[in-house]
């Protein structure tokens, strides 16, 4: 039985010590993801066929389950439930990577085929969306950064300019410019 | 794609954007395009992205907020793929969990296929200690061999990971609640059908499984109506996986786990009772049996409202509601603490046995022993008694009660006959025990309050009716109503009730019952049926109209089985009567014989009812006056010789006996025998009774009539105003029988003379007899008779004619010329004649008498009419006639021996008359 007090007692102190970078998100990351799988998992299988849930939901759960964001200091609650997001990016990536490999070698996909319903006419395709977060973070991290918080977060537009400390201006503007990249990395494809 | 070369350029074109950004993208484009310092590459990506910023609007507004709309889950079809060894051929169900899927083996020929259920699962990596756990339950669940738990073959986990259980495949399987609600089933084929469950999962817990999900999609029924259960223990395996977090209460399909699973606790196989327990209730009501409404605020509180507000709407019988009850507690220790006692208590329900879950108290098990044997026992009685005296008893009756329980019925026979073979009348004074005990126990029902309908119903109108049958008819009436006010459809109630009412002449009332009963006719079982056929005709009998009385009882009596001798012997009974009444004594007794003979058959010469039919027969013998008195005597002799038999000496049905023979003799002239009798009657019941009861008012009726007869009035006035009296109080004022006595009394007011008193009597007497009994009665004639006289004595002779020409033509023609009653009346219509010196009227009338057997027979009869023919002939000059009359007269009458009297003297006058 997992002590979800250890952990998240794991996470803060790292957290709290000083930020290093990448290096310290990804101890968190290294930590949480395997829980984050895990809680995902079963809120997974609780779905009958045909049954949805959003990743809202899904990505709600995980946060209820890990730590609550208001006990961190501001700081280390925008790093936290950026890794989040980062998790349930994952999550749901490897997931829908296994599934792809399991049929191309042929085998039974027992797996439940996760798939991303978009809308009209703008399909968005789970992996697609993956790679494209990948290749913004080379062009602009921030960009990449939001991105990942805006689908995977569970997070509107404004809880996420809470968490930066930014104006509401100012995420939309970001926001248009990132989508505008989405949308012609999309189109080079 | 992108290079490294590529990736500056974009880079650099973000940079460029910021300018662009958020203006109208015409005016962007059309400055880019005049610029020089950006390079070819960027300047295309960056026109790319002021374009982008356009073309997105809606669908990317749309897309951005609702990219994600949902992760949906979907099992993929296999059909068609292989699982190790196995080639899955068509899916056969979709589960949350798992797929079900009918496969059949690659590698062997065997032919059968079998089914596959396939877990879907979302652990990526299944450690070693779960493979192993998986297995070994796997071992252990293939060991289950019940035929109706499902054939488990094996398990494993595929070389990808994935759990999957080979089964045996059902075929056409249904779940259990679509089975049921296609076939619709009864109620007790769905309580048999969870015995058999509860024995299924009885075994596999001795075996150490417990199931953990039950419900009815994992109960099915094959094509041969068999039960399977299917999916044991799957739920540890699940559990094991996701150990670790919260289970999310949709693990298990909450509309029919137990408390303890839904909260994670200890699973145990009252947990497997539980969820039985629910299936059940959830097939008898086809509704959700459990609340679970909102399962993130568990509260076993809502659950159990539900379950009784379910059971309250279902309005089941209440043991089953305990069953039910006691397997859904909340608590675990609370609930049957084995699958088996629930087994044992569906079972016991079944066969109409106390069940455990009901509170065994004395009143509870008293109730299921009347349900179990549908005739009222004598040993009901004594259980009632044993109630008003200590519990105690009643159990340890109970269990002695269960072997004599063929005793019991014959027993009942007995009790209800006997109470039935006496009279109201008699068991006034008598049957002390069964009274008493009846009354007592008439007290007890109304003190008590008996939650239980089936059971208040049953006594109230078991003591009803027994109440009725030793005449406190108030009393009856009033627990028969409230019988029927417990329960509307208690029909046997009814007709107790109806013919309580048809037996002190309330018709609308009887009729009211008649009714209800009719609108049922088809509820009733068919012996019901045929009492309610004789309360019809009983009520055609009281209301006087005998001859739709007889046809309906002749066409019961074709429509009996011959197996009914009861029904057949009671019908024909009351045809007798119907044909008395109607003054047809001789066919009755035809009748009465062939019912004898059956009596005789069925229930031996020495019986009750032999005894009654006998009874019967002779009193109908006595009415016919051209019967063999030889006869008659043997068949009271038989009866009082039965009767001493079954009852003792003293008992006063022997007391009836007698006067009834009294009677007899009385009407035939043997007034000293008749006296005989009527004084031993008298013994015998004031051995019984005191002198204001009912049977010594009939025998001092006959005693006065022997005396009047006798001509000594002195004291006979006087002691029939008293029995009439006891007939009021006893019968009611217009009472038939109180009539009867009255115009006893009539008649004595006429040999005094009274006229007046007589008619004042006689005149409201005869309208009530007519109206009763009809106006060819012979009561009613017979009041007619003395109103005849009365207008004698009062010197009305034109009304003595009036009434005696309309008498004598309905006596003549319903009663037959040769009876006395016939004979009074002609005689005395044509004293009437007389007195109005209408001679030739009055011999017209007279001398056919002198031809009647009756005269021929009775001197008295004879001398007195004969005389008044001589008077008529001496008025009409008819000397001759008037001469050789007298002549036969003294010779037949008057011969040397014989006493010479009043009438000899006036002989002798008239002789000396005529000789000059």
């Amino acid at each position: 039985m997992l002590e979800y007090p250890h952990m998240k007692n794991q996470i803060t102190k790292i957290l709290s010590g000083k930020v290093n970078g990448r290096d310290t998100l990804d101890q968190v990351f290294n930590l949480m993801y395997p829980e984050i799988k895990k809680l995902a998992n079963a809120q997974l299988a609780r779905l009958n066929t045909g049954q949805t849930i959003t990743p809202t939901v899904l990505v709600n759960e995980c946060y209820m389950k890990l730590a609550k964001p208001t006990e961190l200091s501001f700081e280390n609650r925008k790093h936290f439930i950026c890794t989040v997001a980062k998790c349930m990016r994952q999550f749901l990536v490897d997931k829908v990577r296994k599934n792809m490999r399991l049929k191309r070698a042929g085998e039974i996909s027992h797996e439940p085929l996760t798939q991303l319903v978009g809308d009209n006419d703008v399909d968005f395709k789970l992996l697609e969306i993956d790679e494209i977060i990948t290749k913004l973070n080379l062009i602009d991290p921030a960009m990449a950064e939001l991105a990942e918080l805006r689908f995977f977060s569970g997070h509107s537009l404004q809880e996420i300019a809470d968490i930066q400390k930014i104006s509401k201006r100012t995420i939309i503007r970001k926001w248009n410019m990132t989508k505008s990249f989405i949308i012609t990395l999309l189109d080079e494809k | 794609m992108k290079n490294n070369d590529s990736l500056e350029n974009w880079k650099a074109a973000r940079e460029l954007f910021e300018d662009y950004l958020e203006k109208p993208s015409k005016e962007s484009l059309a400055n880019i395009d005049q610029r020089t310092d950006i390079a070819d590459d960027i300047k295309e990506i960056l026109i790319k992205l002021v374009n982008a910023q356009d073309t997105s609007d809606t669908q990317v507004t749309q897309a951005d907020l609702s990219f994600f709309n949902s992760l949906e889950q979907e099992a993929p079809d296999l059909t068609g793929k292989i699982i190790t060894n196995y080639a899955l051929i068509k899916r056969l169900g979709k589960g949350g969990m798992s797929h079900v899927y009918e496969a059949k083996r690659l590698d062997s020929d065997i032919q059968k296929h079998v089914a596959i259920k396939i877990l879907h699962n979302h652990i990526d990596e299944l450690n070693e200690t779960l493979k192993q756990l998986f297995i070994r339950e796997q071992q252990i669940l293939s060991k289950l061999n019940h035929p109706n738990i499902i054939s488990f073959h094996h398990g494993g986990i595929s070389a990808s990971d994935i759990p999957f259980l080979v089964m045996d495949c059902i075929t056409d399987a249904r779940p259990i609640h679509e089975y049921c609600r296609n076939e619709k089933l009864s109620q007790h084929a769905i309580i048999e059908a969870c015995r058999n469950l509860a024995d299924a999962l009885d075994y596999a817990h001795r075996q150490l499984v417990v199931h953990k999900d039950i419900k009815p999609s994992n109960i099915l029924v094959d094509s041969h109506g068999d039960l399977k259960i299917v999916d044991f223990g799957i739920a540890t395996f699940q559990k094991i996986e996701l150990d670790g977090h919260e289970l999310s209460p949709q693990i298990y399909t909450p509309d029919f786990a137990s408390p303890e699973q839904i909260l994670n606790q200890d699973i145990t196989p009252a947990s497997d009772i539980f969820s039985l327990t629910a299936v059940l209730l959830a097939l008898l009501t086809e509704q959700k049996p459990l609340a679970h409404t909102n399962i993130q605020h568990y509260q076993a509180k809502d659950d159990e409202q539900h379950i009784q507000i379910l059971l309250k709407s279902a309005n089941f019988d209440n043991d089953l509601c305990n069953i039910i009850n006691k397997g859904l507690k909340i608590n675990p220790q609370e609930r049957y603490s084995s699958m088996q006692d629930l087994r044992n208590d569906l079972d016991n329900y079944l066969q109409s046995k106390p069940v455990s879950a009901s509170k065994q108290t004395s009143v509870y098990l008293l109730k299921k022993f009347i349900q179990r044997h549908t005739l009222i026992s004598f040993l009901f009685f004594a259980l009632m008694i044993s109630i008003t005296v200590g519990i105690y008893s009643v159990i340890k009756q109970k269990n002695q009660a269960q072997h004599e329980a063929l005793k019991a019925k014959q027993v009942t026979q007995f009790l209800i006959e006997s109470i039935q073979a006496s009279d109201p009348d008699l068991t006034k004074g008598q049957d002390f025990s069964v009274k008493e005990f009846l009354n007592n126990a008439k007290v007890k029902i109304q003190e008590s309050t008996f939650q239980d309908r089936q059971l208040s119903t049953a006594l109230k109108q078991t003591i009803g009716t027994a109440l009725s049958k030793i005449g406190q008819y108030k009393d009856a009436e009033n627990l028969l109503l409230q019988a029927i006010k417990t329960d509307p459809n208690n029909f046997v109630a009814r007709i107790h009730l109806a013919k309580l009412y048809i037996e002190q002449k309330l018709f609308d009332q009887a009729q009211k019952q008649l009714n209800y009963l009719k609108t049922n006719l088809s509820q009733l079982p068919k012996e019901n049926r045929i009492d309610y056929q004789l309360a019809q005709v009983k009520m055609l009998v009281k209301q006087v109209n005998f001859k739709q009385a007889e046809n309906s009882i002749i066409q019961l009596i074709s429509s009996l089985d011959s197996n009914n001798t009861k029904q057949i012997i009671e019908s024909k009974s009351l045809y007798a009567s119907i044909l008395d009444e109607m003054g047809r004594p001789q066919k009755a007794i035809d009748v009465l014989n062939e019912t004898l003979e059956l009596s005789h058959q069925h229930f031996g010469e020495i019986s009750t009812t032999s005894a009654q039919i006998t009874f019967r027969i002779a009193q109908l013998l006595s009415n016919i006056s051209s019967a063999n008195w030889d006869k008659i005597y043997q068949t009271f002799t038989k009866t009082s010789e039965i009767q001493t038999k079954l009852y003792g000496k003293n008992h006063p049905i022997v007391a009836k006996t007698h006067l009834s023979y009294g009677f007899s003799l009385r009407a035939s002239g043997q007034l000293d025998k008749a006296k005989e009798q009527a004084l031993i009657a008298k013994k015998i019941a004031l051995k019984n009774f005191d002198a204001s009861h009912i049977l010594v008012a009939h025998i001092d009726v006959l005693l006065t009539q022997i005396s009047a007869l006798k001509g000594d009035f002195s004291a006979t006035v006087d002691l029939l105003e008293q029995a009439i009296a006891t007939y009021e109080r006893h019968y009611g004022v217009n009472h038939i029988e109180t009539n009867q006595v009255k115009t006893t009394l009539a008649a004595y007011y006429l040999k005094l003379n009274q006229g007046p008193k007589a008619l004042q009597i006689l005149q409201p007497l005869y309208i009530s007899q007519k109206k009763q009994l009809g106006d060819f009665n012979k009561a009613t004639l017979y009041v007619q008779l003395n109103i005849i006289k009365a207008h004698l004595i009062n010197k009305d002779f034109q009304e003595a004619i009036k009434v005696g020409e309309a008498a004598l033509k309905v006596s003549q023609e319903h009663i037959g010329k040769d009876i006395n009653m016939t004979i009074g009346i002609q005689f005395n219509l044509a004293k009437a004649y007389i007195e109005l010196n209408n001679h030739p009227k009055a011999i017209a009338l007279i001398e056919p008498l002198l031809e009647t057997s009756q005269l021929k027979q009775n001197s008295m009869f004879d001398r007195v009419i004969s005389i008044e023919l001589v008077k008529s002939y001496l008025a009409t000059n008819k000397t001759e006639r008037a001469k050789q009359l007298i002549e036969r007269l003294l010779n037949k009458h008057y011969g040397a021996d014989q006493k010479k009297d009043a009438l000899h003297s006036t002989l002798i006058e008239l002789k000396n008359e005529l000789k000059p």
